[in-house]
């Protein structure tokens, strides 16, 4: 029997939401600090307007809610995690239909949620000619939204709510780094803090050397870190890292890209000393074998059709935008146009497989993730090694992922589950591009994209493409990041409204 | 945690290992673009030969 929610349910839920909305509301103060040194006083009113209605929202639902001391249950601290989110995405696109660079809130909705959700799919207006503190809005939503939203609350404000790690299971983050959640999100921000002074500083750098002024070079070396990192693809310009049309700019970025899909689990294992994690962990392997392969398919496909001049030209084409893909970022060094038209198609499907493996677990990358598509891997090893073997003979298979682990049924089923419910995801993505008139290889490369959280776009992704289209993306982008758990708890919530009794 | 004390593995501090750690990040994406050239490099040279 299903139990309908209580009004007591709505008010635990009402109040934890209240106090998540209140810390996203701190935020406000950075673009306001930017629009404020650098006069953009129009833009000040906009983010005003934004953080005083995040701020009410937030207030009103811890008056109205519970603040139990009791621990929150499964379902409760699932849909705290989604309608979180949700409500975040609602609010925080407030001062970017002020700003006049969208067409309708759907849009501005749309560019929050693929910030949040560290895509980069944009529906923005002449991005070129946005103000400094836009910019960094857009890029400070992506940076919190890598670390996670909830992890961040965690760090500044929910410190004694019981069921934390529940909320932070639901953001689509399920492994600690200690024992305590607490210090486990003040560690995921030690690293991501750490990474962010050196990374904007190397960024920078390479700017200024470039020919980019000051501040100029450090505000784009900020905001290219943060999306960078996040493996978000937002970029201050709307050429994205071709604009920079820089060797150096774009190693940089790599650098900070491939890091920033890493499992932050191993980012601690390997900062306390424990190195050989960095080689023996089942993560880092099984992407190190997927993105050679990918590489090796998708430069056959590009250098049978001679596209580029040489070995050099071709693997900073290749190699960049393919480890763009498979870390989940969606920078992009090459015209939206060059993929459909130049590429072909089993580029294409290259670009999709990769996009589709994704980054790492715990991470900020998003799609099907490296642990997953390890454990299958070696799961498909121990049902080969099972048939060659006699039907006597009693064997284990294990994976490293921080300690030796006996790989087991429950592992499989899970990775498995969540791996199928992405490719139908990425395929129910595809036939609705189909039927709304686009080629299947262009309608999958672009839910793939989306839902894999990616943000590499081969043209379908703009303001005038079909409603349906963009609320499916919208779908995706928010589904993809969350791990699909925390969004079945919501709607399992929302039939027990209704059925329950 | 304090920064400046030290492992009882490794005898670094905190800071260093982390120091250490981040370099050992950086070696690896080096070395996959190091694999990654030498396989574009392969199949482009295989290519240009065909071409020829």
């Amino acid at each position: 029997m299903i139990s309908r929610p209580t009004l007591r349910d709505f008010s635990i839920i009402g109040f934890s939401t209240g106090k998540i909305l209140t810390g996203v509301s701190l935020l406000y103060v950075v673009p306001l600090a930017i629009a404020a040194a650098f006069g953009e006083w129009s833009a000040f009113v906009d983010f005003a307007i934004g953080l005083n209605a995040t701020l009410a929202a937030g207030a009103v639902l811890i008056l109205l809610g519970d603040g139990t001391r009791e621990p929150t249950r499964w379902i409760q601290s699932m849909v705290i995690a989604a309608f979180s989110w949700f409500a975040a995405m609602l609010l925080c696109a407030i001062p970017h239909f002020l700003s006049g660079n969208f067409l309708s809130y759907l849009d501005c909705i749309f560019d929050v949620m693929s910030g949040f959700t560290t895509t980069g799919l944009t529906l923005i207006q002449d991005l070129d000619h946005a103000s400094h503190s836009l910019n960094m809005w857009r890029h400070l939503l992506t940076y919190v939204g890598g670390q996670g939203m909830i992890v961040m609350v965690l760090v500044f404000l929910l410190r004694g709510t019981a069921g934390a790690y529940m909320m932070y299971v639901g953001e689509g983050k399920d492994e600690r780094l200690l024992p305590n959640i607490v210090h486990t999100s003040r560690a995921i921000w030690l690293i991501s803090i750490v990474y962010l002074i050196i990374g904007t500083a190397v960024l920078s750098l390479l700017l200024a050397r470039e020919g980019i002024g000051f501040p100029r070079c450090l505000l784009h070396g900020l905001w290219l870190f943060q999306s960078a990192w996040s493996t978000g693809g937002f970029a201050p310009q709307s050429q994205n890292v071709l604009y920079y049309h820089s060797y150096a700019v774009e190693l940089g970025t790599l650098f900070f890209f491939v890091i920033g899909s890493f499992n932050f689990i191993l980012h601690y294992a390997v900062w306390s000393g424990n190195v050989r994690e960095m080689w023996k962990n089942i993560e880092i392997r099984s992407f190190t074998v997927t993105a050679a392969l990918t590489t090796a398919l998708l430069v056959f496909a590009l250098a049978q059709l001679s596209i580029y001049g040489d070995a050099f030209i071709l693997f900073r084409r290749a190699v960049y935008n393919l480890l763009s893909a498979h870390t989940t970022t969606g920078f992009a060094t090459a015209y939206v146009q060059q993929f459909k038209a130049d590429w072909g198609d089993l580029a294409l499907l290259a670009m999709i497989t990769a996009m589709a493996f994704g980054g790492s677990a715990c991470s900020t990358a998003g799609g099907i993730k490296g642990l997953r598509v390890g454990i299958i891997a070696k799961s498909i090893y121990h049902e080969i090694k099972r048939i060659v073997l006699s039907e006597d003979a009693v064997f284990v298979t294990k994976f490293h992922h921080i300690r030796d682990i006996i790989l087991g049924d429950q592992q499989v089923k899970m990775a498995g589950l969540i791996a199928l419910c992405y490719v139908v995801l990425y395929f129910t993505g595809g036939i609705l591009g189909v039927v709304c008139g686009y080629p299947f290889t262009d309608a999958l490369f672009e839910s793939t994209s989306a839902g894999s959280n990616s943000g590499l776009s081969c043209g379908i992704t703009a303001a005038g493409m079909p409603l349906i289209l963009k609320l499916y993306y919208l779908l995706a982008m928010w589904a993809g990041r969350l791990e699909f758990i925390s969004l079945f708890g919501l709607i399992a919530f929302g039939v027990s409204v209704f059925r329950g009794k | 945690m304090t920064v400046m004390a030290r492992s009882r593995s490794t005898g670094r501090t905190h800071i260093q290992s982390a120091a250490w750690g981040i370099v050992v990040e950086c070696l690896y994406v080096a070395v996959l673009c190091a694999a990654l050239f030498l396989i574009t490099a392969a199949i482009w040279f295989y290519f240009s030969r065909c071409r020829v």
